[in-house]
Parts: C-alpha cells; structure tokens; sequence
C-alpha cells in the first residue's frame, strides 16, 4: 500500500470519525460535574469524585467538602467509622437534596481511589 | 461540547506523539496526572473532553511508539517484539518503510475493529465468561511451543535456558515492592540495549535512509495480518494479563510462517486493537484492561451505548490524525538519522535509557537493566528466537494463573 494511499484512507477514516461524532454528541446529554448540577437535579442520583478539601465528623453523620471549582457539600450517614481524611481522593455515589435552600449530596456510596 | 471533544482530540493527539517518542513516559502515567488534578480540570471542561483527550493519546500512542521502537531500539511493553524486525529494516536503510508497515497495521486494524464493533460487543462477554479460567494454560502451552519450535536439541536446549532465566528475572522484578515502572528497565535491557550494544560491537554502519516505498505486501498477506492483528489484540483486551507482546508471540505461532513485512503489519495493529477493545469491554464486561482507559473508567464510571459510538468516532479521529503525524515524523527522523553518527546515537541511546531507568526506577531499576542487557545478549549469542526473552512477563503471568 502506498503512502498516498495510505494517508487518503486516514483522511476518510477522521471525516467519518467526525460526522459520527457530531451526529453521537447532539444525543447525549452531558453529566456535567460542575457544581451547578446540582440545581437541577434535586432528587435524582449522581456520582462524583474529587478531592476532600474539609471533613468533619458529626454523631453518625460525617460532612465533607468535595473540592470542585465551587466547593460541594457531602453528607455521609453512618454509624461506623469512617476512615476519610482531608486530600483523599474519592468516589461519591448518592443523591442529591435540598437542605435549607442549599443543595447537598447523600451520600450512600464513597470508594477512596487513592 | 462538540468544539470541547475536537480540542481535546487535537491536543491529545500532540500529547501521543510526545508520550511515543520519549522512551519510559507512558501514556498511563501522563492519564493518572490527569485523574489527579480532574476536579480542577472539571470545572473548565466537561468529562467527555477529558476522557476523549486520553482516549486520542492512547491511540495515537499506539502509532507513534514505533518511532522510537525502530529509530532509537528503545522499546516498550507494547514494542517489544517489534523492536527486531524493525531494527532489520533500519540497518537496511528501511526504517522508514518499518514504519509505515506499522502504521499501515494500526491503521487498518482500528478501523477493521471499529467496523466489527457491532458483532464483538455480542461476542466479547461469551469468550471472556468461557475462556476466562484457562489463560495461565494457554500461556503454558505457549511458552513449551516456543522452545519446541527451535530447529534442533542444542537451540531447543539454549531457548528453554533463555526461558527459565528471562522467567526468574520478570518473577523478581515484579514482585519488587516499592519499584516504579518495573518493566522499563527489564525490556529496554533484554530488548533495547542489548541490540544497541550488539550493534556497537559488531560495528555496525546504519546505510542512508531513504523514504522508499519499495515494500509491496499482497492482499493474502495483508488480510492475514490484520486479522491475526484484530484477533491477537483483542485477546488483550479480553484476558486479564495477557499484554501486546505476549499476543504478538501467540499470534506469530497461530498464523505461521510469514515474512518481517507482515508481522510488522500484525504487530502494530495489536497494540491500537487493544486500546478500543478496551472500550468495547468496558461497556460489555465493565472491566477495562488498559492503564488509561481504566483512568477513563474512573472518571465515566459505566459507559452507554451513545458514550461508546462517541468513543469509537474519536479513536478514529485520532487514527487518522496520528497515521499523518507517524508518518511526518519519521520522514524528519530518516532526514536526521542520515546526519548522525549510529555508534554515537547508540551510545546517547544508551546513555538517555540509563538516564530514564535511574529517573523512574533508581538504583535498582539500572541493576535490572544490566541484567536484562545480559540476558538479552544471550539469544543472538546462542542463535535463538528473541522472543524467548518474553517468558519475563509469561512465565509470572503463568505462575499467578496456575498457582
């Protein structure tokens, strides 16, 4: 196979690969991670990960503060202990809530990736 | 979020072409940096973007990692067993055309692989659940065919003597605790410097290279290739353990006899069939079998059949993309190697492995190295199959199967 040819067929795989690609991305909706999902989506489950700028531990209750570009809160239920520390960096699948007018995750899942 | 998605295959090609040059910068380290700091990067773009940025580098990896494979006979795990053909071709003033073998395989296997994405997303769970338990015997078997292959009782004698001292140094190596990046050193040793330092004794004088095109494979020969590509790769992505160069030493004993020009062809199409294999496995199995898509995996979780297609059109994006950008390169390289002196090249080479094995892996990763250097020296010296020399990563792979 000759160069020339070569290249001819890597142009056409791209032009393929990108009117695919403008078809594919007008179906999907984006999960954005930002932070201002969360007014959007009060009640429905999310998952997010990011690193643990503040923890706080509570009476079976743990707060934690997910660093993002505006800082998201976590609330984790639980009655064990949690092993969590500050600059961990985590996995959270829970849902999200409204608490006096600000919006939290509940957390019913945190996997710790390093 | 479509402009978001081309800037990151764009950029993420260019970071390809940097990760496939530079011998030991691996496009996994360069994905875990980017885990690292994705809360920061999340709230300037969307995951999508990230991830295609990861997805375009691994693929464009894939192409370009040959350059420096067959240029600088620095190889990685995924080269390794290219590195020799590839190296035969140069000292025949071919590099060139060793590249375009490769490219012309990771080209056409990708797209090969896109196109039968439909009837593997069916069959990938089938053969994983079936096949899943029987890898280390596969492997052993593998490894016994190897050295049975070998002409006569001497050289069958000298392979499995290869097998068993290349085996005991991948079962140390990997068990290193706290050793960074345990494979740079072993296969730069058994595969890299070794061939350099051969090259250096029997002073050899790399002829002028020239941007020829005088290598013809037939269409018999092609197709072989890249269906033995398709296949070898995507044992990769199914069977946990089983890495590029063990898939190149199985698929060259499945298809047989076949000349340097098309095993260049199958081996750069295993590399990049792998990495969209990995793709289709992480949406059929939910397992991910390749550093950076693993990276994707923990940034998308589970990907639907939409992400899947939107992934599927970025690696080809970024095939097409890297197949010009290889072949650009290493019209420059052949420009460059015409000017440089190869015993001294071999010699910087050397020197910049050495370099790198004491950066990522200190002391003990250069005493790795001199051994695999030892070790890889013994093939040529005996007359034997280099691929004997794999048995660092089979025969450990065996024992955690088995044992």
């Amino acid at each position: 196979m000759k160069e020339t040819i070569l290249l001819k067929i890597a142009l056409i795989c791209s032009l393929v690969g990108l009117v695919a690609l403008f078809f594919i991305s007008q179906r999907i909706e984006l999960k954005d991670y930002k932070p201002d999902f969360l007014n959007k989506n009060i009640g429905e489950s999310v998952n997010l990960s990011g690193k643990i700028s503040k923890i706080t531990a509570g009476n079976n209750v743990v707060f934690i503060e997910l660093s993002q570009q505006v800082p998201v809160s976590v609330v984790v239920f639980t009655d064990k202990n949690v092993n969590l520390n500050e600059n961990d960096f985590v996995e959270i699948s829970g849902k999200i809530q409204s608490y006096n007018g600000k919006e939290e995750i509940i957390a019913d899942k945190i996997k710790v990736v390093s | 979020m479509l402009v978001e998605i081309v800037v990151a295959i764009i950029l993420g090609c260019l970071m390809g072409v940097i990760t496939g040059l530079t011998p030991g910068l691996h496009i996994n380290l360069v994905s875990l940096i980017l885990l690292s700091i994705s809360p920061v990067l999340l709230g300037y773009t969307n995951v999508l973007a990230v991830a295609s940025f990861i997805i375009s580098m691994s693929i464009t990896h894939t192409f370009t990692d040959f350059i420096s494979a067959t240029y600088l006979g620095a190889p990685s795990d995924d080269t390794a067993m290219a590195v020799m053909p590839a190296h035969r071709l140069l000292l025949q003033g071919m590099g060139h055309e060793a590249i375009r073998l490769a490219t012309i395989g990771s080209l056409l296997c990708l797209i090969a692989t896109v196109a039968m994405s439909p009837i593997l997303i069916f069959i990938v769970p089938i053969i994983f659940n079936s096949l899943k338990n029987y890898v280390g015997w596969l492997l052993l078997a593998l490894v016994i065919f190897m050295i049975l292959r070998e002409q006569n009782l001497d050289k069958k004698f000298w392979a499995f003597g290869i097998v068993i001292l290349s085996g005991i140094l991948g079962i140390i190596v990997l068990s290193m605790p706290n050793l960074k990046d345990p494979l740079l050193p072993m296969l730069s040793g058994l595969f890299g410097v070794s061939v350099l330092l051969l090259s250096l004794a029997q002073k050899v004088k790399l002829p002028p290279q020239k941007v020829t095109e005088h290598v013809k494979v037939g269409m018999k020969d092609k197709i072989k290739s890249i269906g033995s590509g398709v296949f070898s790769g995507s044992l990769v992505s199914i069977f946990p353990g089983l890495g590029p160069a063990q898939a190149a030493v199985l698929a060259s004993q499945i298809v047989g006899e076949i000349n340097t020009f098309s095993y260049l062809i199958m081996v750069g199409g295993i590399n990049t069939v792998s990495m969209i294999l990995s793709l289709i496995t992480l949406f059929t199995i939910e397992k991910a079998r390749n550093g950076s898509i693993i990276v994707v995996q923990q940034l998308l979780k589970n990907i639907d059949m939409n992400t899947l297609i939107l992934f599927l059109s970025v690696a080809l994006i970024a095939g097409g993309i890297a197949t010009f950008l290889t072949m650009y390169i290493s019209r420059i390289f052949s420009k460059i190697m015409n000017k440089v002196n190869y015993s001294l090249l071999s010699i910087v080479i050397i020197i910049f492995v050495c370099f790198m094995v004491f950066y990522f892996s200190g002391f003990i990763g250069l005493l790795i190295l001199a051994v695999a250097t030892a070790i890889g020296l013994l093939p040529n010296i005996v007359n034997v199959s280099r691929s004997n020399s794999m048995a660092c990563l089979l025969v450990p792979i065996i024992l955690m199967s088995l044992l």
